[in-house]
């Protein structure tokens, strides 16, 4: 992408890119400081984003290994964390990718779908059944939010992710995402609606919701369904 | 069954897109003084912004753990491995000259990462593993650092050169004495020599660690390997009586161009090692030296240094000022060549044994400084390494020379230039500034040394020079 000469200006006032700079022209130290100062934000990210710690450590590593052989080419065309989180984006979506192709040769046809719904559906399923309505406790207030992010598809998850952790404009998540700055707030309008829906009737009154269906269903089709799953609100 | 999107639909979309970006900061003042008009008249917008905001603050649930230290130290690696196979592409791609910078450039790139998680490196749960398969390496760190390849060993081989021999055995190897099988056999004064150059084989970038391992492998497969082996004592311990810079400066030419540059050195015929009763009369002058001029070399560090050696026992200053001395010697600079005078250069032909006076009246008088400068070198080589833990090696140091010429011998502001360089950059202007001021000057020529130079003023009046006028700085 061209970068006119006063936004590369712009641009090296972020600390991060001096510090690329520095790794471009030989610094080891510098990109020490660099893994040092990413390396939980991106592993953070990319654990929600493949839900799984282990293989987000894996990724993560993928992602220093990729700014590290770019250094070279490296030239200043947004902030470093712009440019990181999209190597990341890409990491990410290769290693959801061969997952998925993976689990279809091994599952076989029928059981793919929407990431993250069937994990929903078990525990909305499991957890009500003929239990009576009761407090949720930490952990399953963790799970259950996990839950509703994975049930977003990867655009919307990932400008979550970079809106709600790295504090991301508008702006620098449409640069990370190859959008326009409008589409980012209509997907990030349409991913907190889904989380709305998905979360609000087991929070509004601290509670699970009793009888299986609302939540699941909702969860099942963010953005479609749950448009039509809202009467209650 | 989903409804159609309707106007309402559509409205409630708009809106709520408008209230997500409200509640990111995003919207222009104007839109966002519209939003506030509504939020303050309508509940049904209100509940909705309340809404988004309450599951949305769920999210901070989601925070997890940072990786450990494992995980950095794994990264480092893993990029280190990869810019070591960078580097190999890059050996089976790019022409000589050019490898040699590639190779510069990924070394220092790597040898900072190195250093930084070389403190993580000792916590591994079996140091003593690498250690060990390392230790050929190590007993020959300073040796293999001082050649390019096996194959400049073979030239040298064929060429038999240098043509001294080696009058004793390597102090690399005979600083570990016998090598006992294990580390726990080691003495404790074995186990120090090790670790100490444990610490420099770790400095160093994982591309040059790669390459050192690599050539001591290829020493042992050759057949010609104890050949090589004989020869690359014999140049090291020729290299040990040449200026520091010498060896710096053979390695930046390629093969042939070094070869023939030895053989000319060679037959300048300063590459003879002094007999050992001379080399400890030479040691003891030096002694002598430092006793007398330790005020002024005092004076000479910086205040934070000298301070540190103010609060010492006299001894221990006394051998702190001596190595410093050696070290000046050693590394041949101008500066201390410069400031011995007429008196104390016959002292120090008067020690001397009468076949090393002999020797030296045999050379034209212009030359007769020279050789007795190269014979200071040898010996305060000698005595660097026999005060460091019984046995430094005899050509080690060169990052210590070059860390010594920074510490001591630049000026603050040259010191602060350096500093706001990149790594690579400074490391190339650093060995420029040594070499400047290492090197002879030109015939006639303009002295370009930087730095304090200390001492030079005052004892310029009695500088030690040949008869011939010339200026005598090296050989």
């Amino acid at each position: 992408m061209a970068v006119s000469e006063s936004s590369a200006r712009r641009y090296a006032l972020d600390p991060d890119v001096r510090l690329m700079l520095e790794v471009r022209d030989g610094s080891g130290s510098a990109f020490e400081e660099l893994v040092l100062r990413y390396q939980a934000r991106l592993v953070r990210v990319l654990e929600h984003l493949v839900g799984g710690r282990h293989l987000a450590e894996d990724l993560a590593q993928e992602v220093f290994l990729r700014v590290f052989r770019a250094r070279k080419q490296y030239v200043v065309s947004a902030k470093f964390a712009t440019w990181l989180f999209t190597i990341a984006s890409r990491v990410a979506a290769n290693a959801v990718r061969d997952r998925s192709r993976r689990r279809e040769v091994t599952l076989g046809a029928g059981e793919s779908g929407p990431q993250g719904v069937p994990q929903m559906d078990r525990l909305v399923v499991a957890s009500t059944g003929s239990m009576p309505a009761r407090q949720l406790d930490k952990a399953e207030i963790r799970q259950v939010v996990r839950l509703a992010l994975e049930s977003l598809n990867e655009r919307q998850r990932l400008a979550v992710l970079l809106n709600k952790f790295e504090g991301m404009s508008y702006a620098d998540i449409a640069a990370t995402l190859d959008l326009s700055p409008p589409a980012v707030k209509s997907l990030l309008s349409r991913a907190r609606e889904n989380l709305r829906q998905t979360l609000e009737p087991y929070f509004q009154y601290g509670t699970r919701p009793q009888g299986s269906g609302g939540p699941g269903a909702t969860a099942a089709e963010p953005g479609t369904a749950g448009n039509s799953a809202r009467g209650g609100q | 069954m989903t409804s159609m999107p309707d106007d309402r639909s559509q409205d409630d979309a708009g809106l709520r897109e408008d209230l997500v970006a409200y509640l990111d900061g995003e919207l222009e003042a104007a839109e966002s003084r519209r939003i506030e008009a509504r939020l303050a008249n309508e509940p049904g917008v209100r509940r909705m912004l309340q809404e988004l905001d309450g599951t949305w603050s769920l999210l901070d649930e989601l925070n997890t753990s940072p990786p450990d230290e494992h995980f950095t130290q794994t990264t480092l690696e893993m990029v280190a491995l990869a810019a070591d196979e960078d580097v190999a592409r890059g050996r089976a791609e790019a022409p000589r000259r050019r490898r040699r910078r590639w190779l510069a450039a990924a070394g220092i790139l790597l040898a900072a990462a190195a250093a930084g998680f070389a403190g993580v490196a000792l916590l591994a749960p079996d140091p003593n593993a690498q250690l060990l398969r390392d230790r050929a390496v190590l007993e020959n760190l300073d040796q293999y650092r001082q050649i390019d390849g096996v194959e400049f060993l073979r030239m040298l081989s064929r060429e038999k050169l240098p043509a001294e021999e080696a009058d004793e055995s390597p102090r690399d190897r005979a600083a570990l004495g016998s090598q006992p099988a294990t580390i726990d056999e080691m003495t404790a004064a074995q186990k120090e020599e090790l670790r100490r150059r444990r610490e420099q084989f770790a400095a160093l970038s994982p591309a040059q660690q790669q390459r050192l391992r690599q050539l001591d492998a290829e020493l042992r497969r050759d057949p010609d390997g104890p050949l090589l082996r004989e020869t690359l004592n014999r140049y090291c311990q020729w290299l040990s009586a040449q200026p520091a810079y010498r060896g710096m400066q053979l390695l930046e030419l390629d093969p042939a161009a070094r070869i023939k540059q030895i053989r000319q050195e060679q037959s300048r015929g300063f590459g003879k090692r002094l007999e050992t009763k001379d080399l400890e009369a030479i040691a003891r002058w030096i002694d002598q030296y430092a006793t007398e001029h330790e005020a002024r070399l005092l004076e000479g560090l910086p205040a934070s240094h000298r301070a540190a050696l103010a609060g010492l026992a006299p001894a221990a200053r006394h051998r702190i000022v001596l190595e410093t001395v050696c070290q000046h010697w050693q590394s041949g600079s101008r500066a201390a060549q410069g400031a011995i005078s007429d008196a104390e250069a016959a002292e120090l032909r008067a020690r001397l044994s009468p076949e090393a006076r002999a020797r030296l009246a045999s050379r034209p008088a212009a030359e007769q400084s020279r050789l007795l400068a190269v014979w200071i070198r040898q010996a305060a080589r000698q005595q660097l390494g026999t005060r460091r833990g019984e046995g430094a090696a005899l050509l080690s140091g060169l990052d210590d020379r070059l860390a010594d010429y920074f510490e001591f011998q630049l000026s603050p502001e040259e010191r602060d230039r350096l500093m706001s360089l990149p790594a690579e950059e400074m490391q190339q202007r650093l060995r420029q500034l040594y070499l400047a001021q290492a090197k002879p000057a030109e015939p006639g020529g303009h002295h370009a040394a930087h730095g304090k130079q200390e001492g030079r003023g005052k004892l310029e009046g009695g500088r030690w020079k040949g008869e011939g006028g010339r200026r005598e700085n090296e050989e």
